[in-house]
C-alpha cells in the first residue's frame, strides 16, 4: 500500500481529493470494525440460539424417551390377569353383529 | 510538508494497526495456547463435543395399528465422567465425593489417577444429567463431563432377536445381528452427523448437501406391532418357564400380505446390554436361522395338495391299521392304535399319521415333492432379515417311499417357522405363496418417505376352492377335536391344526426318544383370514402334545388380536 500510494504522483492529487481519500480510508476502516462487530456478534447470537434451541430439543427428546420407556414397562405389565384386577369383567352375554366376508363362500 | 504529512499520518495509522494485530495475536495466544485446555473443558461442559463418543444412526420405529411411531432402537444422549490425571490431587477424596453421586470402580479409579503422563482417563460412561450436573457442580479440578450418545433400545428386550443390536466389529462400530445388520447401509451414518461447530463450519458442512445428496441414509419404520409383539413374547415367556423350555417361538402374520405383525423366540437378550450375554447361539433369530422338523403342522398342507389335485376329498377313506410298513421301516400313528375306516376330516382331528401316508400315496412322490418346493420349502422366503437359511428337504431327492411318507406328516425335512407360516398362509389367503416382509417403510432423515414396502405374491401353489375346502376342515378340527372343542368361539371361526414332532438327533441318525417339538398354527377369522399365528416349543418339559401346552396361548393371543384390531365375528 505504502509503494501503491507512493507510486501515486503527489502533483496529480489536490488538496480536497487527498482528504476525499484519507477520509475514504478512515470510512472504510470504521465501515470494517462494525461489519466486524455485527457480523461476530450475529455469529454468537446464533450460537446462543441453536445452542439453546438444542438444549430445548435435548430436553423434549429426553421426555419422550422416559415417555416412550414408561409406555414399554406397562405395556410389559398389562396382561388380561392384570386387566382383571384393574377391574375388567369377561363380556359374558355380548350382543354379536356377524358379518359375511365376499371372499369366501361357505356351506 | 503536504507530503511528508500524509506520510506521517499513514504511518501513524499503520503502526495503530499494528498494535491492535499484535493485541489480538497475544489475547489469541493467551486464549489458544495458554488457557487452551480450560476453554476446552469449559466449551465441553456447555456444548456436544465431537469425540470418539459421538454416535450417530438411524431410528428403527415400531409401528402401531393407528400409524402412531414409537422408537424401537434410538440414540440417547448421556454423559462421560473423565479425569486429567495431572490435576488431581487428593485421589480417594474425590473418589469419595464422586462416588456418593454415582458408583464407580475404586480401583479402576485409583489406578487411572495414576497415569500421571496420560491428560486423558475416562472413568464412567453413561451418565444421566442429573449424576452429570451434580458431579459438574462439584467443580473439581481435573474431573471433567463430556456429552456422548450411545445406541439405546427402549424396549429392552422386545423383539431384540428381530432387531439384534449395533457392536464392535474390529475397530469399526456397527450392526451385528437382526436389522441393525441388515440395514446397516439404510441406518449408519457419516461421521460427525449434524454436529455443527459454528456457524461458519455449518456453511461449509452444508454445502455437501447444496451440491447434492445422494446418501442412502434413513430411518426404517418395521411391520412389527409393538402391543401384538409384547402380547406375544409375554405368551412365550410363560411358554418357556411353565414347561421349561429350551426355545419358545412365533410368528404373527397377515396371511393376504405377508405382513409380519410379530415376530419372538425366548430366550432373548437385552441389546441394550448385549456384552453380558454368554450364549451366542441367542442372538440369533431362529425364526429364520434354524430349522425344525415341524411334525403334524404339515398334514394340513399334504391334505392340501391332496385336495388340490382332486386325488381326495375330505370324505374319501381309507383303512387305518395304525401302522405302515415302507421300505421296511415301521410308521404308526402317535398312539399306534388302528382305527378302521376313516374319512379325511378324522386324519385332521386325530392326526393320524397313516392317513398323511395316505395322502401323499394318492398324490404320488413326485407330485408331493412338486407341492413341497411349491409351497417354498427349502427355499428362502427372501424376508429382509440377515442370514436367512432355507429349509433342509434334501430327503425327497431319494426315491425311498419312506422318506416322503414321514415328510408328509412332518418329519424327515426341517424347515425354518417363517418358510412354515408362509406355506400355511396359502392355505388362508386363497391359495397364494405371500413374500414375509417386516419393514414397512424407509424415510429419509428429513422423514419424507422414500420407500413403501408393498406385498408380494411370489405364485399361486393352491387353488381358491382348496384353500376354502382346507379352512372348513380346520375349522373343524377346533369346532370339534381340538382339546374336545373346549376352545370353539361361538363368533368366530377358527382354523387351526398341532403338531408334536420327535426331535432328531443333531449329528446322528434316528430321535431322541423323550424330547419333542411342540407346534401350532392358527387362523382366523378361518374364510376371510386376518392373522395367522404359528407357536413353537422345543423340548417342553412334562407335557406330551401341543395341543396341552400350545392351545391355551394360541387361544389367548387369537382373543387378544380379535379384539385390538375389532375384528367384527362372521358366524
Amino acid at each position: 500500500m505504502t509503494t501503491l500510494i507512493k507510486t501515486i504522483p503527489y502533483q496529480i492529487l489536490d488538496e480536497d481529493k487527498r482528504k476525499i481519500l484519507s477520509r475514504l480510508f478512515l470510512v472504510i476502516i470504521a465501515f470494517s470494525s462494525i461489519f466486524y462487530v455485527y457480523f461476530a456478534g450475529l455469529t454468537i447470537k446464533q450460537m446462543l440460539e441453536k445452542n439453546k434451541n438444542e438444549e430445548h430439543f435435548k430436553l423434549i427428546n429426553r421426555e419422550y424417551q422416559q415417555n416412550e420407556e414408561k409406555y414399554f414397562r406397562i405395556l410389559a405389565q398389562l396382561d388380561l390377569e392384570q386387566a382383571r384386577l384393574l377391574g375388567f369383567i369377561d363380556p359374558k352375554k355380548g350382543e354379536f353383529i356377524v358379518y359375511q366376508s365376499a371372499a369366501v363362500a361357505r356351506r | 510538508m503536504r507530503r511528508d504529512s500524509i506520510v506521517r499520518r499513514i504511518r501513524i495509522t499503520y503502526f495503530f494497526l499494528f498494535i491492535i494485530g499484535a493485541f489480538f495475536i497475544a489475547r489469541l495466544f493467551f486464549i489458544q495456547v495458554i488457557h487452551g485446555q480450560s476453554y476446552r473443558e469449559m466449551a465441553n461442559q456447555q456444548y456436544i463435543s465431537p469425540s470418539s463418543h459421538y454416535f450417530d444412526r438411524g431410528i428403527i420405529h415400531f409401528k402401531k395399528k393407528d400409524g402412531q411411531l414409537i422408537s424401537a432402537a434410538t440414540i440417547k444422549t448421556g454423559y462421560l465422567l473423565a479425569i486429567n490425571p495431572k490435576l488431581i490431587e487428593n485421589a480417594e477424596d474425590i473418589y469419595e465425593k464422586i462416588s456418593i453421586i454415582t458408583a464407580i470402580d475404586k480401583e479402576l479409579f485409583l489406578k487411572s489417577v495414576s497415569k500421571k503422563d496420560d491428560p486423558y482417563e475416562e472413568i464412567k460412561h453413561r451418565l444421566n444429567e442429573d449424576e452429570a450436573k451434580r458431579i459438574q457442580k462439584l467443580g473439581i479440578n481435573g474431573v471433567g463431563i463430556h456429552s456422548e450418545t450411545w445406541r439405546y433400545y427402549p424396549a429392552q428386550n422386545l423383539a431384540s432377536s428381530v432387531l439384534g443390536f449395533v457392536g464392535y466389529n474390529g475397530d469399526k462400530l456397527e450392526g451385528r445381528y437382526g436389522l441393525e445388520k441388515y440395514y446397516e447401509s439404510i441406518l449408519k451414518r457419516g461421521g460427525g452427523g449434524n454436529l455443527k461447530i459454528n456457524s461458519f463450519a455449518e456453511t461449509i458442512i452444508d454445502i455437501k448437501n447444496l451440491v447434492g445428496n445422494n446418501s442412502q441414509e434413513g430411518d426404517i419404520i418395521l411391520t412389527i406391532d409393538p402391543e401384538v409383539q409384547t402380547f406375544l413374547e409375554n405368551n412365550l415367556n410363560e411358554l418357556l418357564k411353565k414347561y421349561d423350555a429350551q426355545l419358545a417361538g412365533g410368528i404373527i402374520i397377515e396371511p393376504k400380505t405377508g405382513k409380519i405383525l410379530a415376530m419372538a423366540a425366548k430366550p432373548d437378550f437385552d441389546p441394550n446390554n448385549y456384552a453380558e450375554i454368554k450364549n451366542l447361539s441367542f442372538f440369533l433369530n431362529p425364526n429364520v436361522q434354524n430349522t425344525f422338523e415341524m411334525g403334524s403342522i404339515m398334514k394340513a398342507l399334504t391334505l392340501a395338495a391332496g385336495l388340490d389335485l382332486n386325488k381326495i376329498t375330505p370324505q374319501s377313506t381309507y383303512r387305518d391299521e395304525g401302522f405302515v410298513i415302507l421300505n421296511n421301516k415301521r410308521i404308526e400313528n402317535y398312539d399306534s392304535k388302528g382305527r378302521g375306516l376313516v374319512d379325511m376330516q378324522t386324519v385332521l382331528n386325530k392326526s393320524l399319521n397313516t392317513g398323511a401316508v395316505f395322502v401323499m400315496q394318492q398324490i404320488g412322490k413326485e407330485n408331493f415333492y412338486n407341492y413341497i418346493l411349491n409351497y417354498g420349502l427349502g427355499e428362502k422366503t427372501g424376508i429382509d432379515l440377515p442370514d436367512e437359511v432355507s429349509g433342509l428337504i434334501s430327503n425327497l431327492k431319494s426315491d425311498r417311499e419312506v422318506e416322503y411318507a414321514t415328510a408328509s406328516f412332518g418329519q424327515g425335512i426341517a424347515v425354518t417357522p417363517i418358510e412354515m407360516a408362509c406355506a400355511l398362509s396359502a392355505l388362508a389367503n386363497g391359495g397364494l405363496l405371500m413374500k414375509p416382509y417386516i419393514i414397512d417403510e424407509i424415510r429419509s432423515e428429513d422423514g419424507v418417505s422414500r420407500k413403501k414396502i408393498e406385498p408380494i405374491e411370489k405364485r399361486r401353489v393352491l387353488k381358491q376352492e382348496t384353500s376354502e375346502e382346507i379352512s372348513r376342515m380346520l375349522v373343524k378340527v377346533t369346532d370339534e377335536a381340538l382339546v374336545n372343542g373346549a376352545y370353539k368361539m361361538d363368533h368366530y371361526t377358527i382354523a387351526a391344526k398341532t403338531g408334536t414332532a420327535q426331535m432328531h438327533k443333531e449329528d446322528q441318525k434316528g430321535y431322541y426318544e423323550n424330547e419333542y417339538i411342540h407346534s401350532f398354527f392358527g387362523y382366523a377369522p378361518a374364510f376371510d383370514a386376518r392373522f395367522l399365528i404359528l407357536l413353537y416349543l422345543v423340548k417342553p418339559q412334562g407335557v406330551a402334545y401341543a395341543s396341552h401346552s400350545l392351545t391355551e396361548p394360541f387361544i389367548n393371543i387369537l382373543k387378544f388380536l380379535l379384539n385390538y384390531y375389532q375384528v367384527p365375528p362372521d358366524r
